[in-house]
């Protein structure tokens, strides 16, 4: 690697272990362990497949990043698991995600449900669209915690107005009776991260959840997952295109490309010393502070189209380092280290 | 009387035209009332000519009205639109009597109609492009193209001519039973000759209320708080209940209210089939007859319930959505 490289990694990785004071570096499939997860779909133009053999755990209280571009199959890997796909056009077409013992792609909807928002919670990338506009905020609250904790109508009100202490919403208890479009994005956000926690999950899905903020806003959001992160225990699961949120945020990383991963790593080791082509293309995009006036050199090319992927590797067409073999064979998934693992024709 | 048959035939009618204006509905109130255009004004003589010689028989139809200040105080302006020329009662009692009627088939139908349209529509939304889907909109389709005037005829054929389930035709009689459920008991009203009506006003806009129910909650379920829901772990029917159908009511409350005015003001066909007593057939009835007074009421009363029932439907929007607000 690069001199600069390792420098900026030095960097990182300092101020994550100050955020993050977790010691599960170790590919956990303590938690969660999800295992050659495919999920296709039918549409018009042919079959798209989404995710394709996706595997990655997540341990107990562990902030995990999984980063890729737009339709890199992140987002859908995430509702796969939570059960939310429609189907069709959706097919979960292979895998399995262990939970506790249990493999949630064959449990029964019922036994779902109460997975569902009570031991696995979602947040979502628009704060603005992603409540019900004619429900009140504590009504919206109210509705998880009366389902899952059996808790009647009042004391989960006062259950919801301490959610709403605890994602540092003002006057929560005037709050509780406002409608969303009474309230800003950030507020918004928090309204839905309040809803989110109020079943104490063991897993929080963060769907890009600070995409649709300001940056100041951003920080904020993001300062208050890690602090809950850190107070409830719980493991997050941040999904994001930027980079910078999981050098903020997580321990380990998942980079994913065309709906499959790509690189398994910590973040000091993702961002010190990537080793697929991808994962080195993503970072030379990124801004940097220590380097005054360069160039950013984005990756070549443009995302895949996902009805027709190369025979071979999916990034062969973008790739600086493409070999011959790379147009025809696909690589599979190859463990390099203690937790490291890369899919890549250059490490076999 | 001369001048004042002038005064009625010719003058003031842009005056009266603005106050109208200020319902927003063009209702031509001249004070033909009184006189019926049986009598025609002839420049040669200057005088009134009776056509049909009705005007000596019915001599009180041409009572004049005089100068302009009694022209603004025409009692149809104040909503009395005097006696009936075929009938000889008063307008009102005529419109009273028979609206109440029209206005009870209206409701029934009407209830038949959202409760089975919005049913259908959320059954089609939940499994859309399914069997049920297709089968239900098609229906739909049917419903919505179907004359009412055959859709009438056809069910008191089956229901009253091949099966006798229902007999008699007209209004009949309301009668009441007893329920007794062991400890307390009530009464429930029973009305055998509403069904078939009900039916035949309720298919119509049955099949729209369904049609919008299922585009509306299309458009609803695909949105992000819907996901949010089903993320939370709530039961798929809440989901459709509390949360999809909740949002999609809006559109589905503007055709309601538009069909409820519409057959509160229209029953015409179902009303001249079933020989029901309504405004309908009393207003199809005065056309034939040339009874001014009553189709003016007819008139009059229509665009007033128009009115009033997009003020309701205006008022309750702001009950279902919380961002609508008036001032």
């Amino acid at each position: 690697m690069h001199e600069s490289d390792s420098k900026h990694g030095t960097d990182i990785s300092r101020s994550v272990n100050s955020v993050l004071g977790t010691n599960c570096d170790v590919p956990g499939t303590d938690l969660l362990d999800i295992r050659g997860l495919r999920t296709f779909f039918h549409t018009g133009e042919g079959l798209i497949k989404a995710v394709d053999d996706v595997s990655f755990g997540i341990c107990r209280g562990e902030a995990l990043g999984v980063v890729g571009e737009s339709g890199s199959g992140k987002s859908v890997t995430a509702l796969s698991i939570m059960r939310l796909i429609q189907i069709p056009p959706g097919e979960i077409a292979g895998g399995a995600a262990m939970y506790r013992g249990k493999d949630l792609l064959k449990l029964p909807e019922s036994k779902m449900r109460q997975i569902r928002g009570n031991e696995i919670a979602m947040i979502f990338q628009d704060p603005m669209t992603c409540l019900n506009p004619l429900m009140t905020v504590g009504d919206q609250i109210c509705e998880a915690i009366i389902l899952h904790q059996k808790l009647k109508k009042r004391d989960a009100w006062d259950v919801g107005i301490s959610m709403l202490e605890k994602v540092k919403i003002p006057l929560p208890v005037k709050r509780m009776k406002a409608y969303p479009f009474e309230m800003s994005g950030g507020m918004r956000q928090r309204v839905m991260i309040a809803m989110a926690l109020s079943c104490n999950p063991s897993i929080l899905i963060a769907d890009e959840p600070t995409t649709a903020l300001d940056v100041t806003i951003q920080a904020q959001i993001l300062e208050l997952i890690s602090d809950l992160r850190r107070d409830t225990g719980m493991a997050v699961w941040m999904i994001t295109h930027d980079l910078g949120v999981v050098a903020e945020t997580c321990s380990r990383v998942v980079v994913m490309y065309a709906g499959m991963v790509m690189e398994v790593g910590t973040v000091g080791q993702i961002f010190h010393d990537p080793l697929h082509p991808y994962t080195v293309g993503l970072l030379s995009c990124l801004p940097r502070v220590d380097k005054i006036r360069e160039r950013l050199t984005p990756i070549a090319g443009q995302p895949p189209n996902m009805a027709a992927l190369p025979k071979g590797c999916p990034f062969v067409e973008r790739c600086v380092r493409a070999m011959e073999g790379c147009w025809e064979n696909r690589p599979e998934e190859k463990e390099v280290g203690e937790g490291r693992r890369v899919r890549c024709w250059l490490w076999e | 009387m001369m001048s004042n048959a002038v005064l009625v035939l010719g003058g003031n009618r842009s005056e009266l035209s603005d106050f109208t204006r200020g319902m927003s509905i063009n209702v031509a109130f001249t004070n033909r009332v009184k006189i019926t255009p049986y009598a025609v004004f002839d420049e040669e003589s200057k005088g009134l000519v009776d056509v049909d010689g009705i005007l000596s028989e019915h001599p009180d139809a041409i009572e004049a009205t005089g100068t302009i200040t009694d022209i603004i105080l025409n009692p149809a302006v104040w909503f009395d639109f005097g006696r009936s020329y075929r009938q000889q009662r008063e307008v009102r009692d005529i419109i009273h009597d028979s609206f109440k009627n029209t206005a009870y088939l209206s409701v029934v139908a009407m209830l038949i109609a959202i409760i089975a349209g919005i049913g259908a529509g959320v059954v089609s939304a939940v499994k859309p492009y399914s069997f049920v889907d297709y089968l239900t909109m098609t229906a739909a389709l049917i419903g919505v193209s179907m004359p009412v005037f055959w859709l009438g005829l056809m069910l008191i054929l089956l229901f009253q001519g091949q099966l006798g389930w229902v007999t008699g035709i007209g209004f009949g009689e309301i009668t009441w039973f007893k329920v007794n459920l062991g400890l307390f008991s009530f009464h429930l009203p029973w009305h055998q000759n509403v069904i078939l009506p009900a039916i035949t006003l309720g298919t119509v806009p049955m099949a729209i209320i369904a049609r919008m129910t299922r585009s509306s909650m299309l458009e609803v379920m695909n949105l992000d708080y819907i996901r949010t829901a089903r993320a939370k772990g709530v039961s798929n029917w809440n989901v459709i209940i509390r949360h999809a159908l909740k949002n999609s009511l809006i559109p589905i409350i503007t055709v309601i209210g538009v069909d409820f005015a519409l057959l509160l003001a229209g029953a015409v066909l179902t009303e001249t089939v079933f020989s029901w007593p309504g405004l309908g057939r009393e207003i199809v009835d005065a056309i034939t007859f040339r009874d001014f007074p009553i189709v003016m009421a007819g008139v009059v009363l229509f665009a007033f319930i128009f009115v009033m029932v997009n003020l309701v439907v205006d008022i309750l929007y702001a009950f279902v959505d919380p961002r609508i607000r008036y001032q």
